[in-house]
């Protein structure tokens, strides 16, 4: 539905983008996640047709954006970033005026707005200024003006930026319940909210993408090492030592220190292996008593500092 | 669909705005107090010539209010939106650039239009008290407004699209029209060539025949080609958003690393194409062009009198022009030389810079600035400027070879054709007859056994003292030969003269024409103001300018009349609030009444007589009890006429301080052409630009200036201010 070959953005000498390339299925979602400046909204921009690339083309539901930006514009709903709308409309002319520059004629317009109105609860505030609206209702009145004319790509940025977690979460169920109709591509910081919402990941950096994936294929390809935790009450040097001597441990790390009572210990070992076992038999040995052992998964916080990090090829 | 819907969009967002609605306000205030102003000027100015001046002056100053309204218009149409990020949502719906564009374009429009519109109510309150607004003459100031308006629109998107800063637009805007405006001031610096190509595109002088009342193809298609050339470029500024880069403009060098350079330099080299198009289009336009003249009296074109001049012209005629003042009167002169050659292509101009041309002026003479020289089959002559008016003179003396002389009495305190003085001197009747080719020269009867041959014409401008007998036994011989006299009489007793006159049929009483009512504004009630003209008569055949005769005396055609004369005609007539007051002691006729303490005749009166004389019977000026109508048209065509006379009681307003008043120059001209039998030169001449067209005497009431106040400056901005404030209420009632 998303086919981005080799697009760089150059404003002035400045290099926004470059060389990304990547696609996105139909019915997919996809989050695109990066640091500020790493070029996320660039890339949206020009897949929204608001900007050309310096170079490399994009096609968006088959069409390219470069010269059928008319044909990719009638497929796509595009909600920007700090949703910026006309604050002196009423929110049912606004939908109106969208609806009319979308091409939707008379019946057609009138059926769809009062449909999104309805799928996004705007029912209360149809004759209310869009200045005087709540941060909330703003920005389901810019979903609603992006998905007026029924498009099979919708291109969300920063969707649920400046929602309380309550407006968040139901923004995030409205996202999913589109999975499998429609293709969207949404860009955040926010990472649960991509674990929650998306289908795949794309990490975007310096304006380099650096990877695109599942969250748990990302977090399967950078696992490069297993963790244990351990609560375990005895001496604490002796632990320690122990807890070394272990086959395949790499390294021990006190993370709490206990009162009197039981120490946790952060114990790496090779990707591989799984020391609970030895550490259960090393410690019942030694007579120490063990509180607590449990394995600990990357979370994709870890993996987007750990991709982001990565020094430059 | 989309462009209608972006221009409702447009104009709704402009109607909820409170602040629109003060803008409007303030721009109908500011165009309330010029008309308020140009109308007050003009009552102090005599209130002549309401059909035009009124409201060329208007128009100019209007130009001024929408150089300040039209970048308060457009200032928002694209910053604001830049300026929230609508516009960037905008680009991303399925809508052509050029849809939202001209939706904004057409909305910033109709707001002018409707700005444009509520100026209609100063006629519209003028009429009311002024019969005289001539409607159709408004018609090319509006035309002429709202296109430059849609340039003034076109630079304000343009500069709009550039920036998100409303004010930033605003100002910007503001420079670029006054960059425009004053491009013609510093026209002493400039080349001919130079200021050539700085008039057409000078905005503001484009405009001037428009204000003036003529429509102008060439200008019509010159402003449309200015805004589309802007709308063009605004466009073009808002495609460019999609490949130009942040910080591209910071330096030449980070301009040329930039990848769009390649695009701006397509863009530009397109643009040059397109505007060199234009510039040959324009080009072509100014060769065809027509001109629609809206101006009651057609003041804009040729006078009869020049074209059937050029009609006759059949040999290259070149008139060379040295201009070096205001580049007004290098727009004017332009103009006119344009029409001369239109009409007939054997008259050439060219305009030359004086000091840029200095050997050639001193070869022609052309000591001054604005100095012509016309050549014309091995002649040539300096003209004082290039005028219509002067050129036809020149021509007409080209032309007319044939040489009349005009004898001017002289020995009884007669105002003398030599004399530059302002109330007693009659140089410039004796220069304008000059220009008409008629040779002037003195006479004095005392000392001349007869008159001379040669004379087509004798004058007595304005004697002080009565005439010897022996003196009118001369005239009344010239007379019986078919001679033609023209006697200018002003009040004084001249028993002689009176009875002189009386042998053909024309009474002269002792009295004094007292006029309160026909006046010009700052004039006495002692100037009557003459509008009613006989056409019967062929001197005033067609006349229709106002004449001024101050300190006149009345002059009645006899009845009946004497045997000897065909016909004698009154053929200038005050108004009927007139009266003929008699002089303390003089006999007063019957039909005299009392006046404010004196006797006077009621109005009409009758200031001027032409009669004809026939041949026969002129030697024998006796009169006869033959009645005769004296106001009925001349008799049968077998009766041969001998001698014409003409008489003034005023001789006035032929002098050098009135002869330019509106149409005494004329007048007089006629008088004399009818005089010496050139009917066919009785004729409208050219005027010059000072000279008045049509009278209509503007006079309002204190009430009615206060009234006009009260409307155009305060209620009528002041019900606008109103209604933004409703509608501000309104909405802020509507939120929650």
């Amino acid at each position: 539905m998303i086919e981005a070959s080799g697009l760089t953005k150059l404003y002035g000498t400045f290099r926004a983008i470059s060389d990304v390339s990547f696609s996105v299925d139909h019915g997919e979602i996809v989050g695109l996640l990066g640091p500020n400046g790493a070029g996320k909204s660039t890339t949206i921009r020009i897949l929204a047709c608001i900007l050309s690339p310096t170079t490399g083309t994009a096609r968006v539901a088959g069409h390219s954006v470069l010269s059928e930006s008319l044909a990719v514009r009638r497929q796509l709903g595009y909600m920007p970033e700090h949703v910026s709308l006309y604050p002196e409309m009423e929110v049912a002319t606004y939908l109106d005026f969208a609806g009319k520059l979308k091409g939707l004629g008379g019946t057609a317009r009138r059926v769809r707005v009062s449909q999104v109105i309805e799928e996004l609860d705007l029912g209360s505030v149809t004759r209310v200024y869009i200045g005087t609206l709540s941060k909330g209702y703003r920005q389901r009145v810019g979903l609603a003006q992006a998905m007026l004319h029924d498009p099979s790509v919708l291109i969300l940025d920063e969707p649920t930026i400046g929602l309380d977690p309550e407006q968040a979460a139901e923004f995030r169920q409205l996202i999913r319940g589109m999975r499998g109709n429609r293709t969207v591509l949404l860009s955040t910081h926010i990472l649960p909210e991509v674990r929650m919402t998306c289908d795949r990941v794309m990490i975007l950096a310096r304006g380099q993408l650096l990877a695109l994936d599942t969250p748990d294929n990302l977090t399967h390809r950078l696992r490069d090492a297993s963790e244990v935790v351990a609560h375990i009450e005895g001496p604490q040097s002796e632990v320690e030592t122990l807890l070394h001597s272990l086959p395949g441990v790499h390294e021990v790390q006190v993370t709490s220190q206990g009162n009197g009572g039981a120490t946790s210990y952060t114990v790496r070992a090779a990707q591989h292996e799984d020391v609970r076992p030895s550490i259960v038999e090393a410690v019942a040995g030694r007579g120490w008593r063990l509180f607590e052992l449990r394995s600990r998964e990357m979370d994709l916080e870890e993996i987007f500092h750990r991709v982001v990090d990565q020094p430059q090829p | 669909m989309v462009l209608r819907a972006i221009f409702i969009k447009e104009l709704r967002s402009y109607f909820g705005l409170f602040l629109a609605y003060a803008i409007v306000a303030v721009a109908l205030a500011l165009s309330g107090f010029f008309f308020y102003t140009d109308i007050s000027f003009f009552m102090m100015w005599g209130g002549q010539n309401l059909a035009r001046g009124l409201w060329e002056f208007f128009f100019h100053d209007l130009r001024y209010v929408l150089l300040l309204l039209v970048p308060a218009i457009t200032a928002r149409s694209f910053a604001e939106e830049k300026k929230l990020g609508t516009l960037d949502l905008l680009w991303t719906y399925p809508i052509p650039e050029s849809s939202v564009l001209l939706g904004k374009f057409l909305a910033a429009a109709t707001l002018l239009l409707v700005v444009l519109g509520l100026t209609l109510v100063y006629p519209f309150v003028l009429s009311h008290w002024h019969p005289e607004v001539h409607w159709p003459a408004l018609i090319p100031g509006y035309v002429g407004l709202l296109l430059i308006g849609l340039v003034f629109i076109s630079v304000g998107l343009l500069l709009s699209a550039l920036t998100d800063s409303q004010a930033i637009a605003a100002m910007a805007t503001l420079g670029v029209l006054v960059l425009f405006w004053s491009l013609t001031w510093n026209e002493q610096a400039m080349s001919e060539a130079w200021l050539h190509v700085l008039l057409q595109i000078s905005l503001f002088d484009r405009f001037y025949n428009f204000a003036r009342g003529a429509i102008d193809s060439q200008e019509i298609t010159f402003f449309l080609f200015f805004f589309s050339f802007f709308l063009l470029l605004t466009w073009q500024a808002l495609r460019a958003r999609r490949w130009h880069g942040k910080g591209e403009f910071s330096s030449l060098g980070t301009f040329l690393a930039t990848p769009s350079r390649k695009q701006w330099v397509t863009v530009a080299v397109l643009d040059l194409l397109i505007l060199a198009g234009l510039v040959g289009l324009q080009t072509l336009s100014i060769r065809n062009n027509q001109r629609w003249d809206f101006t009651p009296t057609q003041t804009l074109s040729l006078s009869k009198q020049t074209k059937s001049l050029l009609a006759d012209l059949d040999k290259d005629a070149l008139l060379t022009l040295f201009f070096g003042g205001s580049p007004d009167a290098y727009q004017r002169y332009e103009d006119v030389l344009k029409r001369f050659t239109a009409e007939n292509a054997y008259f050439q101009y060219r305009i030359l810079h004086r000091d840029r041309n200095i050997g050639l002026a001193r070869q022609y003479g052309a000591t001054h600035y604005g100095t012509a020289v016309l050549e014309y089959d091995g002649q040539h002559k300096l003209l004082p400027g290039a005028g219509e008016k002067t050129i036809t003179e020149a021509l007409f003396q080209f032309l007319r070879q044939e040489q009349k002389t005009i004898y001017f009495v002289g020995g009884h305190g007669e105002k003398d054709p030599r004399s530059g003085q302002p109330q007693l001197g009659y140089s410039a009747a004796a220069s304008a007859l000059r220009n008409e080719n008629f040779i002037i020269r003195p006479v004095f009867l005392a000392r001349t056994e007869r008159i001379p041959e040669d004379a087509a014409l004798v004058v007595v401008s304005g004697p002080q003292t009565d005439f010897l007998p022996d003196e009118l036994e001369r005239l009344a011989r010239y007379l019986s030969a078919g001679g033609s006299l023209l006697f200018m009489l002003d009040p004084m007793p001249a028993p002689n003269l009176t009875a002189f006159l009386a042998q053909y049929g024309i009474e002269l009483d002792q009295d004094v024409v007292y006029d309160p009512q026909n006046r010009l504004f700052g004039g006495d009630a002692l100037s009557p103001l003459v509008s009613l003209y006989n056409t019967g008569v062929e001197i005033v055949r067609d006349f229709q300018v106002g004449t001024i005769f101050p300190l006149s005396r009345s002059v009645e055609p006899a009845d009946p009349l004497p045997d000897g004369v065909l016909s004698a005609q009154p053929f200038c007539r005050t108004g009927p609030g007139a009266w003929a007051r008699f002089r303390a002691g003089a006999d007063s006729p019957e039909g005299a009444v009392d006046f404010e303490g004196t006797k006077a005749r009621p109005g009409p009166i009758s200031l001027a007589v032409a009669a004809m004389l026939r041949r026969d019977q002129a030697a024998s000026p006796n009169p006869s009890d033959q009645p005769t109508n004296g106001t009925a048209p001349p008799a049968s065509a077998d009766a041969e006429p001998g001698g014409r006379l003409v008489v003034y009681g005023d001789s006035d307003f032929a002098s050098n301080s009135r002869l330019s008043l509106l149409g005494n120059r004329d007048l007089f001209l006629n008088t004399v052409q009818w005089l010496v039998q050139e009917e066919g030169f009785i004729t409208e001449r050219p005027r010059d630009a000072s000279i008045q067209q049509k009278i209509s005497t503007l006079v309002l009431t204190t009430e009615q200036t206060r009234q006009l106040f009260l409307i155009t400056i305060i209620a009528e901005p002041g019900v606008i201010l109103l209604l933004g404030m409703l509608v501000a209420i309104s909405r802020r009632r509507h939120r929650r």
